[in-house]
């Protein structure tokens, strides 16, 4: 065996055989760390998921000076964390 | 898919969708397609069992809070009476739930105060989603079968 190929079993092989092991375990991770954390701002703009049949076809605020919609409201809860 | 969209994979009637407040949504999303799919999934079956509509809105909220989520709340038109508001703006760490006058009757304020006590100890942890998915089952189970 010649010592290139020495190195290429002894030392690449091995070196090779880390690096798609680190792989898969730190790539998963990386992807996880873009999810939300208390404290760090909220730069996301604006959902909200509601039936694809209610009557509100409008996107955003209700435009300034048309008629303000009536409240339902029966109850609630507030929470802060 | 259009951006800001979030189609169910039932088709039902109840199928949820994104919809983006303001002109200039960013197309990066808070929720990975996963999260999304469960998020879909609760609010579609949640509404589906019990005839109440069940809403999700994530982002800021102007103060007071309260008086934000119920003009959000009214916004849902005809169905309001009957409609569950989930109002969560992680960046002020503040949740905001708003029920309809008719589903308040099947869901009490103190069921509403427990599950907002489970979802905030949730987000505390940076687990948004599966806080949201949590407190809509709870709600949801609270409130029981429709009929």
């Amino acid at each position: 065996m010649t010592i290139l190929q020495t190195v290429v079993v002894y030392v690449g092989i091995p070196a090779a055989a880390l690096a798609a092991l680190a792989a898969v375990i730190l790539l998963p991770g990386r992807r996880r760390s873009a999810r939300y954390r208390p404290g760090r701002s909220w730069d996301f703009a604006p959902v909200w998921y509601r039936p694809v049949t209610d009557p509100v076809t409008s996107r955003g605020e209700p435009a300034p000076g048309g008629p303000a919609p009536v409240s339902a409201v029966g109850g609630g809860a507030h929470g802060s964390w | 898919m259009g951006a800001g969209d979030l189609v169910s994979r039932y088709g039902g009637e109840v199928a949820a969708r994104a919809v983006a407040s303001g002109p200039g949504a960013s197309p990066p999303r808070p929720f990975t397609a996963r999260q999304l799919d469960r998020l879909d999934e609760v609010l579609t079956t949640c509404s589906r069992r019990t005839g109440l509509v069940f809403s999700i809105y994530v982002g800021a909220l102007e103060e007071p809070t309260r008086e934000h989520a119920e003009r959000l709340h009214a916004r849902l038109g005809d169905r309001a009476a009957e409609a569950v508001l989930i109002a969560v703006s992680p960046g002020q760490r503040v949740l905001e739930i708003t029920t309809g006058c008719h589903a308040a009757t099947r869901i009490p304020d103190r069921s509403c105060a427990l599950a907002a006590l489970s979802m905030t100890a949730t987000f505390a942890l940076g687990n948004l989603a599966s806080g949201l998915v949590d407190g809509v089952r709870m709600l949801a189970d609270q409130a029981g079968r429709a009929g």
